[in-house]
């Protein structure tokens, strides 16, 4: 088995490539060469584009004549809904605001979703503009952080980030989150319970990151969230950083999101992959102005080209063993044929967990962490 | 296995798949010889090997650098690759009410040329934008209209149109209503080409799906050709083909020659001719059955599990491919919609351990991210056999068998006398009990049928690989003939200890012949040696059948496997005892009386 390279889980350099994949379709606003800040439009996507809630009250539904059916095209300033006045006089027409469809006429929560045609996506880093991809995206060379999450869901969104808390507990989420948090990235230090990402999500934060999430709390907020609002997909960016479960977010990762708070970061659910596991989320931002642009504990990439014997001793490595998921590690001593307790034979490697303790782990359970170029 | 060979020494069978890239080197004797008795040299790594880059060909590069197959072919092997990669060519299948004949002749023709397939009901505008945010999401090959829905063409090239999953762009082709195709023309405004195909319907009288199926079948193959993937493995000297289309092709091949074994030695196999394969891989399950007709396909896709949410299904979530439409009505997604989706608690009735429902979740949660994983050890083991067991039941219930195929009419397992399992999740099981374990659970068949099992996925390639000789099925494990009622119903909050299900009569040559009786709840086992025959009666008490119908005995003859033969009374479906004690000792107790420490050591 030749095990999978991950790259590194961090990097802060100057230089880092960047694509702003904006769906087909798109319309790119910025030029090859232009810099951009993290507030920059970079171009209008016509996928994943927000939904815009129409609130009216119970009477108001009942009376309107709604003028459109669900899956209707509309466009801004078309009547959508019209109330007749008191004998046919002085009709009341709610306008679209954007152009865009009907995706659902809620009754129950007395609105009509509009999806609009178009979404503006931002930049999130200040960089250059190096390559236009038309119709598609951009791809932007920038000084700054990239962190490698581990699973995401999403819309890529960009917001200010906001100090880091703990979000596990029920108790603490009324007090935690509130409405300054709209439109901003929330970062939990380690798990995050359904109630944090319900309160997110009806404060409608642009996104959420935290260490992990079970999926059990991942499915009773969706189930919450689709009860008040009738939609399935959460309406906000979640990203994890050490898998399913209650984990704490590493120490590193903490280290460096903590230098980005009231900064705009940028998150990528990788949701656009053509196979979910291949593309994993990413969080980046750029140094505060004045900042060095590189520098910190940048990890030596690993010399590679050991697909035929293993990674050697020495080698950083994350394993993904079911029993020991998003644990990491170096490598000690050559991989070797190993037996496993089930009887089947594998070629297995040992490695030291970063707490000390050591484990035999087959090639297939682990990622090479770091390395800049296969062979 | 004679060849047609030549002068080669050995083969080599490559495999693209969704989650692993494989090469396997076998000397060309090893197949010749009656018996695989070798397990192949195999390299493997994810097929995506690189992340930052996500780039499927890195991983095929470094498998062929390990294997030492250097940049160019050789003469001195026979070379396979089979591409996985999502079904080729991806298709879109566009229509007005949705499934009527003509889309679902074009979904069968689709599906025959190993293309995955999503259904777009244009009539339906509540979710039209849903079902066109999943066109979009997915990098496709070919949009297939069967009818004016120039709506729904506005609507998809409004919100930017779909993706084309190579570089050669995307093909859209028209099968509807004469002279009615200029408004679809219109709305997609020569962004994407469109081909016009002879009428299905030429008039309100006949069908003539030919024409329909050669054009879907040329443009399955141009579009294999320009695929820069199936390029990369040509140059290394490989067939390519589609692992899906290999499959179906496997698997009619398979049918054949069981239908050929049925009738050799002395006495005729009493078995059903009908045959099914299921190969479970790290993404897809992929089924093909085959009855008096041709091979009828499904798919599901572990994405659409909605183990975890809607939102984190995905948007490739509704991507599979699925049989035609059922007697029963209804159409493919309806057909999935109803079976229960993947769920936590349906996972966990099978582990033979104590577990809680937020630690399985997320052990499974994170398996799904890297579903490349070994199980190290057994409680891992059992957690994947039980995720498996889950997957080939959904795809079992997903399936419709053909209309047109009398000999499959009603419960389609009736007329299933061989069942083959194959791909990842078998192969990498230690011994053949865990595999004929998993496929029982899973398949759950009825009447008399063989389980056989094929290790190394070898059929599809044989299948696609002109050169080998594709009549010999040496490599293949018969793991046992499995007996077990139609329609048992166990109810186990009342004992049935003392109920006698079936009294069955074993002779043998040279042996005595043994009685015993079945009980219901129970599997047993018979050490029936591989390969031997015997003349097998089983008598049922009451109304039960065994295949000759509602208390009539069943009378036939059977052979050995790897594990004997097996008689499964748990009931269709297998009935697990509610209180969670019982239900693992049961579970450990059915492990352990198909021998489950057995290893694959001579298993062949």
């Amino acid at each position: 088995m030749i095990p999978r390279v991950l790259g590194r889980l961090i990097r802060r350099e100057a230089g880092v490539e960047g694509l702003r994949e904006l769906g087909p379709g798109a319309e790119i606003m910025v030029e090859q060469g232009q810099a951009v800040s993290p507030e920059t439009v970079i171009g209008s996507s016509k996928t994943g584009s927000r939904v815009v809630r129409l609130p009216l009250n119970e009477n108001e539904l009942a009376l309107s004549m709604i003028l459109k059916r669900s899956g209707e095209s509309v466009r801004r300033g078309e009547p959508l809904l019209r109330r007749a006045g008191m004998f046919g006089l002085a009709n009341t027409e709610y306008v679209c605001p954007v152009d865009g469809y009907v995706e659902e006429i809620l009754v129950e929560q007395r609105a009509v979703l509009i999806r609009e045609h178009t979404a503006e996506v931002r930049a999130g880093v200040a960089g250059l503009v190096t390559e236009v991809l038309p119709e598609r995206g951009v791809r932007l060379s920038f000084d700054g952080t990239v962190m490698r999450f581990l699973a995401g869901w999403g819309p890529p969104v960009a917001g200010l980030l906001t100090p880091g808390a703990d979000l596990f507990s029920p108790s603490d989420i009324g007090r935690v989150i509130n409405e300054t948090h709209r439109g901003r990235i929330i970062w939990a230090h380690s798990t995050l319970c359904a109630e944090a990402i319900v309160e997110a999500a009806r404060v409608e934060a642009a996104g959420l990151i935290a260490g992990s999430v079970s999926l059990l709390e991942l499915q009773r907020a969706t189930a919450e969230i689709r009860q008040r609002t009738g939609r399935a997909r959460l309406p906000l960016t979640l990203l994890i950083s050490e898998g399913f479960g209650s984990a704490a977010m590493s120490s590193a990762y903490r280290q460096y999101l903590s230098s980005a708070v009231g900064r705009t970061v940028y998150l990528d659910a990788a949701e656009r992959a053509e196979l979910a596991w291949t593309s994993d989320p990413e969080i980046a931002f750029s140094p505060a102005a004045g900042a060095a642009a590189a520098g910190g504990p940048v990890a030596a990439p690993v010399q590679l080209g050991f697909e035929l014997g293993g990674p050697p001793a020495g080698t950083p490595v994350r394993l993904v063993d079911l029993d020991l998921f998003g644990r990491t590690g170096v490598t000690r001593g050559a991989p070797a044929p190993h037996h496993l307790e089930t009887g089947v034979s594998v070629v297995a490697v040992e490695v030291v967990l970063d707490d000390g303790l050591p484990v035999v782990v087959p090639l297939a359970n682990l990622e090479v962490i770091g390395g800049a170029e296969l062979r | 296995m004679s060849s047609g060979a030549g002068t080669k020494s050995a083969v080599v069978f490559a495999e693209l798949g969704n989650v692993l890239t494989k090469v396997r080197t076998l000397p060309l004797e090893a197949l010749e010889t009656d018996g695989l008795t070798t397990a192949p040299e195999q390299h493997v790594t994810p097929t995506s090997l690189y992340l930052p880059q996500g780039d499927a060909a890195k991983g095929a590069a470094a498998v062929l650098a390990a294997a030492g197959l250097g940049d160019q072919g050789s003469d001195e092997s026979h070379r396979v690759a089979l591409i996985h990669l999502h079904g080729l060519p991806r298709a879109a299948v566009i229509g007005l009410a949705g499934l009527a004949t003509t889309e679902l002749t074009i979904q069968a023709a689709l599906r025959r040329a190993g293309s995955s397939v999503v259904q777009v009901k244009s009539t339906d505008p509540a979710s039209l934008e849903a079902q066109l945010i999943e066109v979009r999401a997915v990098p496709l090959d070919l949009l297939l209209f069967t009818g004016p829905a120039r709506q729904t063409a506005e609507r998809l090239m409004a919100g930017g149109g779909p993706r084309a999953r190579t570089g050669g762009g995307l093909l859209a082709m028209y099968n509807g209503p004469q002279g009615e195709h200029d408004s679809v023309e219109a709305a997609l405004d020569g962004r994407i080409p469109l081909e016009v195909l002879p009428p299905m319907r030429p008039n309100t009288q006949s069908i003539e799906p030919g024409p329909t199926e050669e054009a879907l079948s040329a443009f399955a193959s141009r579009i294999l050709d320009a695929d820069p993937l199936a390029s990369a493995w040509r140059g290394h000297g490989f067939v390519v083909d589609t692992f899906a289309r290999a499959f179906t092709a496997a698997g009619e091949l398979t049918a054949a020659w069981w239908r050929g074994c049925r009738q050799q030695g002395n006495g005729d196999l009493s078995a059903p001719a009908g045959m099914a394969a299921f190969d479970l891989g790290g993404r897809y399950c992929e089924m093909a059955v085959v009855g008096a007709a041709a091979a009828t396909r499904a798919v599901t896709d572990l994405d659409s599990l909605e183990l975890v949410t809607g939102a984190a299904a995905g948007a490739a979530g509704r991507w599979r491919g699925a049989g035609p439409k059922g007697e029963a009505g209804g159409d493919d997604a309806e057909a999935m919609s109803n079976r229960a989706p993947l769920s936590i608690a349906g996972v966990g009735r099978w582990l033979p351990y104590d577990y809680t429902p937020t630690g399985l979740g997320d052990t499974l949660a994170n398996y799904l991210r890297r579903p490349f994983v070994i199980p190290a050890n057994w409680q891992q083991l059992l957690l994947l056999m039980a995720l498996g067991r889950e997957r080939l039941i959904m795809t079992r219930t997903s399936f419709r068998a053909s209309p047109g195929d009398s000999s499959l009419g009603g419960d389609w397992r009736r007329g299933i006398g061989m069942y083959l399992v194959s791909g990842g999740y078998f192969g990498s099981l230690p011994g053949p009990a865990m595999a004929l374990s998993m496929a029982i659970d899973g398949l759950e068949p009825v009447g008399v049928s063989e389980i056989w099992c094929d290790r190394w996925g070898l059929a599809p390639h044989i299948a696609a690989s002109p050169a080998l000789d594709q009549e010999a099925q040496t490599y293949l494990t018969r793991l046992a003939t499995v007996v077990a009622p139609q329609q048992l119903r166990l109810d186990w909050r009342r004992p049935h200890d003392d109920d006698i299900l079936a009294l069955v009569t074993v002779e043998r040559e040279g042996v005595p012949t043994m009685s015993f009786r079945i009980v219901p709840g129970s599997l047993a086992r018979f050490p029936l040696r591989q390969g031997e025959r015997a003349r097998l009666t089983v008598h049922p008490l009451r109304e039960h059948d065994f295949g000759a119908g509602p208390g009539k005995p069943w009378r036939g003859v059977v052979v050995g496997g790897r594990l004997g033969l097996v008689f499964d009374s748990r009931g269709r479906p297998v009935a697990l005892p509610p209180d969670g004690q019982i239900r693992q000792a049961k579970l450990r107790e059915w492990l352990n009386t198909l021998g489950a420490g057995q290893s694959w050591e001579g298993a062949l």
